[in-house]
């Protein structure tokens, strides 16, 4: 279904080689599955594997057979080309490394069953409540799942569908699979601005943070959410460096796709948003229908769990139009680490970005980057890239204001999950501000 | 110019090394029946003996923690103590303690050695405390690389991994310091700010690449450890080797003896969080509850702190001793 829709948007088959639409396709496949089990379990269905595929297969028939009318090539064979032509030994020692992580990302993902805090009791109870009740939202899931949406259990329960029983070493393959899928794709946008040789040393930079690859093996949330947003931001930004429409839909669809993963998948999508109308007023004022259709095919898409009464959004909303007044307002006494100011923040997020070993020495290699490549960043579409992570970082740091959640950031419990969201989107930033410089050596 | 470094170079190294300290050796004695070793009363002033220095055979690899105590705090507690690795066979280990924990103030009273790695079979050969040299330092420096901080990440880093350390900081800060030594003489050497920023680029790709190789050194490890805990185990065997299996057992026996209806239910374990587990493993059935009278209870080798009230609860099912399911009377 995925390579289905990649299809579609790359009518003409110039945007998206094969692998380029297979990577694509993982994602969009599991993200749309995840909406369709969502909308049947809410019009009342009882979810199986029937009813899991049945309506994808539907769905599917109906892409092949417009595919076929259009006379569109579905996986774009003609653009496969031998990956392995010439290969220096360098190149071949980095994709070696490269493998033996993916090697290590599944066999860590599969082999050991859920052990973790969160994913014990919210992700991994949600997906086998799911698998063996047949329905998404009961009394237990709601209770779970709190204010999160659902895409990550109903990934695994889609799993266990698949294999016929309640297994959840094997429903986290749904992760690492999403960890190919991510640095396949990082590896071939950068590809399209920078030598074979420094593609693959920053694709390896990014099997490089323990944290990304820790949670790839896991059943938590973040590396999803990760997965998503980084993935619609690099064509986001694609986009905006090249017009070329379909990357616009595919940042749209994944980003919508996000809404569904993790409550903070909304506030980074309207960060996206904002970044994105800032691009069309200052570059392209003509482009504001694309910028539309870029919300409406987001919004659209991730609109059963956007307007669902437990969404980030609509709480908000219900806040903000709440006019009772009767709420008392929350009591900040006895707190463990004071009131938050914004040197504390900043003191405590930057001794969690530099002298950890989650990022390596990624953060200190951005502001070396700012600084010394400054006017490349001004003079190219890299500011706007550059804009959408200073939007994510005021993002947290507005966040850990709140002093309910500022524990979060001093006792660690929080703070690097919500900073991976944005890591792989820094390096590829970094990748292609320094990569002229560095091919000119 | 070079050689006069040199030279001078090795002649701080042979003066700092050569034994101008005192060493004290020190008789430890193993505790009975307890896994640790432990020194007798001691008057050690830790300003002038900083390095411990330990002579230590163990059978396997492992992790073991020095603990002391002062005029100021009696206890032996986490803070006044130091985790290091341990290899298998004879080794000895060098541990620099104020550069790894600043707690070592005032006169020392007593020291104790404990193994954290469950079933370690091993002994304290010798034991020093010397005054640290640069070879010393540098060896405990090498060793506390190595340690289990920064390495040992199983179920322990859904949060935050933390990075290897040396004397006591991030190895990130060094990485940082030869990057900004690099561009200094790259800058001295070309007056190019531009040029010294390329070149370092470099530099700063070579170090990333060296930590993540120290990053996948660790994967190595842990891929060791599962593939002897998981691989090729069936999903039952699994959940029994990551549970544990007494509690994977007991789980299984609660899961046939409780209602195949909703009903919510406490556990009262010694155990670490053991409704995660349980949780995950009985619903859809039952709820786990925060709720102060649940219908049900899990007795799971309870902690002597844990209790519930016997009038309003009643057995529903034995399975061993201290292992039982209760039920709430109507």
């Amino acid at each position: 279904m995925g390579i289905g829709i990649v299809a579609i948007i790359d009518q003409n088959k110039k945007s998206f080689p094969f692998f380029e639409r297979l990577s694509l396709s993982w994602g969009i496949g599991i993200g749309l599955i995840g909406l369709e089990m969502f909308v049947l379990s809410l019009l009342g269905f009882k979810l199986s594997l029937i009813m899991a595929v049945g309506p994808a297969l539907v769905l599917l028939l109906l892409l092949i057979s417009f595919l076929i009318i259009r006379k569109v090539s579905l996986l774009n064979l003609r653009s496969l080309k031998n990956p392995l032509t010439s290969l220096t030994l360098k190149e071949k020692a980095l994709i070696l490394m490269i493998l033996l992580i993916v090697f290590y990302v599944f066999f860590d993902a599969t082999v050991k069953p859920i052990i973790n805090y969160d994913d014990l009791w919210r992700q991994g109870s949600i997906a086998k409540i799911i698998f063996t009740t047949g329905h998404v939202l009961t009394d237990q899931s709601i209770e779970l799942a709190g204010p999160h949406p659902y895409l990550n259990p109903l990934s695994q329960a889609y799993i266990y569908y698949g294999i016929g029983s309640w297994n959840d070493a094997l429903g986290k393959i749904v992760f690492a699979l999403c960890f190919v899928s991510l640095i396949s794709l990082f590896y071939i946008n950068l590809r399209k601005n920078i030598s074979r040789f420094y593609s693959l040393v920053f694709t390896f930079l990014l099997t490089s943070f323990p944290l990304i690859i820790y949670h790839a093996g896991t059943a938590y949330t973040d590396f999803m959410q990760t997965f998503y947003y980084s993935i619609g931001i690099i064509y986001l930004f694609r986009w905006m460096q090249n017009k070329d429409n379909p990357n616009l839909y595919i940042s749209a669809i994944f980003l919508g796709i996000g809404n569904f993963v993790k409550q903070s998948g909304i506030p980074l999508w309207a960060l996206a948003i904002i970044a994105l109308l800032i691009y069309i007023f200052f570059e392209d004022k003509t482009k504001w229908k694309l910028g539309l259709k870029f919300i409406l095919l987001s919004t659209i898409l991730s609109s059963p769990w956007l307007f669902f009464h437990n969404s980030f959004l609509m709480r908000k909303a219900g806040g903000i139009l709440s006019i009772t007044g009767t709420s008392t307002p929350p009591s900040y006494e006895n707190l463990r680490f004071g009131l938050p100011t914004l040197s504390k923040i900043l003191y405590h997020l930057s001794a969690k970005l530099f002298t950890y070993a989650d990022w390596q020495i990624l953060w200190f290699v951005f502001v070396f980057v700012l600084i010394f490549y400054w006017s490349k960043i001004y003079n190219s579409k890299l500011k706007y890239l550059l804009i959408i992570i200073i939007f994510d970082l005021l993002m947290i740091i507005y966040a850990f204001y709140n002093p309910h959640n500022f524990q979060f950031l001093v006792d660690g419990t929080l703070i690097n999950r919500v900073v991976m969201y944005q890591v792989p989107v820094v390096l590829f930033f970094v990748a292609l501000t320094t990569f002229k410089k560095l091919e000119a050596e | 110019m070079k050689k006069v470094i040199l030279l001078s170079f090795f002649l701080l190294l042979l003066f700092t090394s050569i034994g101008l300290a005192d060493v004290i050796s020190i008789p430890f004695q193993k505790a009975k029946n307890q896994p640790y070793f432990a020194s007798p009363e001691l008057t050690i002033d830790s300003a002038e003996y900083n390095t411990i220095i330990l002579k230590i055979k163990s059978e396997q690899r492992g992790i073991a923690r020095i603990y002391w105590v002062n005029v100021y705090d009696m206890q032996f507690n986490i803070q006044k103590s130091i985790q290091f690795s341990l290899k298998s066979g004879s080794h000895s280990y060098y541990i620099s303690i104020p550069s790894q924990n600043p707690n070592w103030f005032g006169w020392t009273k007593q020291i104790l050695i404990n193994p954290e790695t469950p079933g370690l079979t091993w002994k304290v050969e010798d034991i020093e405390i010397t005054t640290g040299s640069f070879i010393t330092n540098i060896l405990s420096g090498w060793q506390e690389f190595w340690k289990p901080r920064g390495r040992v990440v199983i179920g322990s880093t859904i949060n935050v991994t933390p990075s290897s350390t040396i004397w006591g900081r991030s190895i990130n800060i060094y990485m940082y310091l030869i990057i900004g030594l690099s561009f200094l003489i790259f800058w001295v050497r070309s007056f190019s700010l531009t040029k010294a920023a390329e070149k370092t680029f470099t530099i700063i790709i070579l170090i990333w690449i060296l930590l993540t190789l120290n990053a996948n050194y660790n994967y190595f490890n842990i891929f060791k450890n599962n593939y002897t805990k998981y691989f090729g185990k069936s999903i039952e065997n699994k959940h029994a080797k990551a549970y544990g299996r007494d509690y994977y057992d007991f789980l299984r026996f609660a899961k046939l003896k409780l209602p195949q209806k909703k009903a919510t239910l406490g556990i009262l374990s010694s155990l670490f969080a053991p409704g995660l587990q349980a949780r995950i493993y009985l619903i859809p059935n039952v709820l786990i509850s925060p709720e102060k009278n649940p219908d049900y209870l899990l007795i799971f080798n309870q902690a002597k702190d844990q209790s519930y009230n016997k009038n309003m609860y009643k057995i529903h099912e034995k399975y061993k001793t201290g292992q039982y399911i209760v039920k709430r009377r109507k």
